[in-house]
């Protein structure tokens, strides 16, 4: 299937724009109000109708690692730019083609994956950004080698063969975007295809459709004449391009699956009928297309074509979700949770600066403390709620629990952890938990943006069958996850132990209680962990046994849970056995969050077992990263630890 | 002297005090009740679960399982992962029987019971029911499919994973007698004889995984009627055996021949005017009713290749009885004290886009006997309130002891 894949992306990079002699380029920004009824224009993509927005936005992602794009031009010696929302990129491909080819919109990781496919560009970066313009001399080269790499074992390629890999199976997706309206666009000179003249008397030009639309008559002449051989191979791409993306709701009431306007001109060509309706909309698109030189007819006609459409899939009752889920990307929850966190741990780190300031002055101290605790408090507070509405509208979207991807999973978690951590303040009232709460919320939140950049796959696809039950969602995977986060939150507080048992070893808070408090809130952390691990490991054998019918199968996924729960039946046993004390609880933390991350990422990069998904080389190079900050961590712990027993040794 | 700690587990003093005083058995008691045990335990089980997760990488799930976590003593070959040495250590069967007279040992025999000890005995309990619940699967417990076109009925589902060797005897009146061997003693290269049976079978040779090879060079020692096996490496998903026969008459030449797992039909010789036939298969579970296929249903997300539901409408036969069920992912069928699930559907494309190869469809159910089906459920239900009710009692004379802090330091 690669191959094929890698094949026709060959062919579709061969054929260059083929409309070039008509160069349109826009002359104003788009419109709020066209910007607005574009991203709410109902697609079907990935198994589920959605925004066009967030179509656009992922795309975008995929190719420019970014939802926006900065687009630099020079106009009368002038540098100029513009930042483009992803659907305002997405029109400008779409009605403006010629313009966009020229979008520097392509990142590439590494300048060598470019070299390697023939091309020498003059002043970019290492990672850098680069237009269709740019790398298509290397189209054919790139196909080649494309081809050549997807045969290639997956573990033996290199980190350069990836990048030119995913050049290869990004770029074509480009090339269809740009392409896609191309069956509206197109016209052909009947001056230069005398044998097509005769079909459209008293007229100089063809369009595609008119094309189409009489191709019963014309058939024989396109297939005889040599001379048109190239009008049948361009109708042959301009299909191709066509499918790129379906928007036609169906007819028939109960037909589920959308038409491209490829699936409309194939059925034109093949019996010589299209359902009128559909057939009208193609017309709209070749309408609008003629209006690219007058901006203002043409966002109207835009406006116009797109509630047309929307009050289709309306009466289909299907768009009943399609404001709310452009509404929820164009809010970014979870950008802005990230940065409330952030600030909130800034000002708890003044909290603490504050308490070594007036260490003489009690009042002082008390008064500062109280400021800065409730400057801390308010942001972390406000990311949380940020983080629950985020979370709380994906449910209502997907009318699913919030835990179906590792991404949701993941959010889910840190909401989670965040409300833990709140409660942990709670008891202590210390200002400690309040600084843990808002740096793992910041961290965390940066993790979910950039596993959902990274991945740059729509977060809300369908699910399998397997996972279509919201019971076992609900509780198994909800259960898990927190388990999951439970350690997560207890390694944060052993790192904080280790932390504060390094500054004691210079007499800074060694004489206060606040070691003891965060080894005993690690304890408990992990003792909600293992309530919920070992009870959300045993659903799981519950659900496997009812779909696999086997309650356990030594799966990695299974066996990351089961050593999860392990370690912290081992750390509580061990704490009870007196074998470990307040820094061998904050190890056995550390080693609990390692391996809590190892159950959650690491075993799906082995790829093998029922529940092998998500790997890509960016979440490995992420998994080795935590792997070794953790056991760092331990190490330096142990080595605290060993300061600590030698100090004690010489006051003896 | 032992003293008890918060939790009213009774753990150890210095040990090399009491050993000159204590009894062998109670020494004894006092290794397999403590703490230490139980910490070694959960670090062999640690580093077994690791190894056996990283194992699948190399080899396949089936051999994970029976060299590490089905066995008494297992070998790890962290040679395979560039560390130069195999380590030969306690198999899970091993350690989770050790844990399981750990935790009656020390988290039931030796608990102090009170109101502060419920919960951990509630919770001792049900890993120990959980551990038996997984024995009693072990022990009895079986696993395989049923393939059943539309309007198809079977009373027999085969294992995934087992094979046997069916010797058969085709009788006059056209009816057959089986004799099975299983892939087990299939293994160990025995020469069979049973009873009823005038001939001894020699196993000279058996591959856990292998294939078919035509041969080049006629004569070749390996060649049967210009065909070979050559044996494979175990494969992640599926193994195909194959095996190497001799048949002995007394007094005749023996009749040697070749059985593999995806051969069409079986090996037929006669024997004193009798025709009987060899044949390796996967092993074959009877049913005490017949399932038939009513519907087979498969929805696909709309526009992609990925299904969002499937499920089949069976039928079930017994004693000139029908009854209805309806099988679809999650949701099995439970009767008799077996589970009918679905695993899966046919034919399918071979590659994603493609058209499914010509063919009637057909569902592929899996099916399970085990005893022990529900016991996990009632485990997860009593752990779930044995470590609830110890935790919240935690809790509470943790706040409790917090508000009686505060108050004194207000005081």
């Amino acid at each position: 299937m690669k191959r094929t894949l890698i094949l026709t992306a060959v062919a579709l990079l061969a054929v260059v724009s083929k409309a070039q002699e008509t160069r349109l380029e826009r002359g104003a920004p788009w419109s709020d109000e066209v910007l607005q009824a574009v991203a709410q224009l109902p697609i079907q993509q990935g198994g589920r109708i959605k925004p066009l927005d967030t179509f656009a936005q992922f795309e975008l992602l995929t190719f420019n690692g970014k939802r926006s794009f900065k687009r630099e031009w020079q106009e009368g010696g002038e540098k100029k730019s513009e930042t483009l929302s992803a659907i305002a990129w997405m029109l400008d491909c779409l009605f403006y083609p010629d313009q966009a080819w020229n979008y520097e919109v392509v990142v590439v990781d590494d300048i060598r994956a470019v070299q390697a496919i023939g091309l020498s560009i003059e002043g970019k970066d290492r990672r850098d950004r680069y237009s269709l313009m740019e790398l298509e001399p290397a189209f054919t080269r790139l196909g080649e080698l494309g081809q050549e790499l997807s045969q290639k074992d997956a573990a033996d390629r290199s980190g350069l063969d990836k990048q030119v890999l995913n050049l290869a199976r990004t770029l074509p997706r480009l090339r269809r975007l740009l392409g896609y309206l191309d069956f509206a666009r197109e016209t052909y000179d009947l001056g230069e295809l005398k044998a097509l003249a005769p079909t459209f008397p008293d007229r100089s030009t063809a369009t595609f459709l008119d094309i189409v639309k009489e191709f019963d008559k014309i058939r024989g002449v396109l297939r005889d004449d040599p001379q048109l051989s190239g009008v049948m191979s361009s109708i042959g791409m301009t299909l191709q391009f066509a499918d790129y993306l379906a928007f036609l709701p169906p007819l028939a009431e109960d037909a589920e699956v959308y038409e491209s306007p490829e699936t409309v001109l194939m059925q034109k060509f093949q019996t010589g009928q299209a359902a009128p309706q559909q057939w009208q909309s193609l017309r709209k698109i070749e309408a609008l297309m003629g209006l690219r030189a007058d901006p203002a007819r043409l966002e109207t006609g835009i406006v116009d074509f797109c509630a047309e459409i929307s009050r289709r899939v309306e009466a289909r009752g299907e768009n009943e979700k399609i404001a709310m889920e452009v509404a929820f990307y164009k809010a970014d929850y979870f950008y802005w949770a990230r940065v409330a966190c952030l600030i909130g741990f800034l000002l708890s780190m003044g909290n603490w600066f504050q308490i070594g300031w007036h260490r003489s002055a009690q009042r002082g101290r008390r008064m500062g403390h109280r400021l800065f605790f409730w400057m801390a408090l308010a942001p972390t507070l406000v990311g949380e709620y940020m983080i629950i509405s985020g979370i709380v509208t994906r449910c209502l979207l997907r009318d699913r629990p919030p835990v179906t991807t590792p991404y949701e999973a993941l959010i889910f978690a840190i909401a989670c952890a965040l409300l833990v951590g709140l409660f942990m303040e709670l008891i202590y009232r210390n200002g400690f938990a309040v600084s843990l709460t808002a740096l793992f919320g910041a961290l965390g939140m940066q993790v979910a943006v950039w596993q959902e950049a990274t991945d740059a796959v729509d977060t809300m696809q369908p699910l399998v069958a397997v996972l279509d039950t919201n019971f076992w969602l609900s509780t198994h995977v909800t259960m898990v996850v927190l388990g999951y986060m439970a350690a997560w939150v207890a390694a944060f507080i052993g790192i904080f132990y280790i932390g504060f048992k390094f500054l004691a070893l210079f007499g800074v808070w060694e004489k206060t209680k606040i070691c003891h408090h965060v080894s005993r809130a690690a304890y408990g952390v992990m003792c909600f962990g293992l309530v919920f691990s070992l009870g959300g490991t045993i659903l799981g054998g519950v659900w496997a046994n009812d779909s696999w019918g086997r309650f356990w199968g030594w799966d990695p996924k299974e066996n990351g849970a089961l050593m999860l729960v392990l370690v912290f039946i081992f750390i509580l046993h061990a704490r009870m056995g007196g074998y470990l004390r307040e820094f061998g609880i904050a190890l056995g933390a550390i080693v609990a969050g390692i391996t809590s991350f190892w159950a959650f990422w690491g075993v799906n990069l082995l790829q093998i077992g029922l529940h092998s998904y998500g790997f890509d080389e960016h979440k490995a190079h992420a998994w080795m990263l935590v792997r070794y900050c953790g056991w760092t961590a331990v190490g330096f712990g142990v080595l605290v630890w060993g300061l600590h027993r030698l100090k004690a040794a010489r006051a003896v | 002297m032992s003293k008890q700690d918060s939790s009213g587990t009774v753990t150890e003093g210095p040990a090399a005090a009491r050993a000159n005083q204590q009894s062998f058995p109670a020494l004894l008691m006092n290794g397999l009740s403590s703490f230490g045990l139980t910490c070694i335990i959960l670090l062999c089980l640690m580093w077994l679960t690791y190894w056996g997760t990283r194992m699948q990488e190399f080899h396949s799930l089936t051999w994970v399982v029976a060299e590490l976590f089905e066995s008494w003593i297992c070998v790890i070959p962290l040679s395979e992962f560039g560390w130069g040495v195999n380590i030969r250590g306690p198999g899970a069967q091993l350690l989770l029987s050790l844990l399981a007279v750990n935790i009656i040992c020390g988290g039931l025999v030796r608990m102090r019971f009170s109101t502060r000890t419920i919960g951990i005995v509630i919770t001792h309990v049900s890993v120990l029911f959980l551990l038996l619940a997984g024995l009693v699967q072990q022990l009895y417990g079986t696993r395989g499919h049923m393939r059943l076109e539309h309007g198809e009925k079977s009373a027999q589902y085969d294992s995934f994973d087992q094979w046997e060797l069916v010797i058969g005897e085709l009788r006059a009146d056209g009816s057959v007698r089986e004799h099975l061997v299983q892939d087990t003693q299939l293994a160990r290269l025995p020469v069979l004889r049973g009873a009823g049976v005038p001939f001894e079978i020699a196993v000279t040779k058996y591959f856990v995984n292998s294939d078919l090879g035509q041969s080049k060079t006629a004569g070749a020692s390996d060649d049967i009627d210009g065909v070979y096996l050559t044996e494979l490496p175990l494969h992640k998903q599926a193994n195909f055996p194959g095996t190497y026969l001799e048949v002995r008459v007394p007094g005749e030449k023996p009749q040697r021949g070749l059985l593999w797992g995806l051969q069409r039909h079986p090996w037929t010789v006669e024997v004193k005017g009798v025709k009987w036939f060899l044949d390796l298969r996967a092993r074959v579970f009877d049913l005490p009713f017949e399932i038939q296929l009513e519907k087979f249903r498969k929805e696909d997300h709309p526009g992609i290749d990925s299904p969002r539901h499937f499920s089949s409408d069976v039928v079930k036969l017994e004693d000139g009885v029908a009854q209805g069920f309806h099988i679809s992912m999650n949701e099995p069928m439970r009767y008799g004290g077996f589970m009918f699930s679905q695993n899966n559907w046919g034919p399918q494309p071979r590659q994603p886009g493609q058209p499914p190869p010509p063919g009637p469809t057909f569902t592929v159910l899996e099916v399970s006997s085990n005893p022990a089906d529900r016991w996990q459920m009632y485990a997860f239900i009593l752990i779930g309130i044995g470590l609830a009710f110890h935790f919240l009692n935690k809790l509470v004379g943790f706040f409790k002891k917090m508000n009686k802090l505060a108050r004194g330091a207000t005081a």
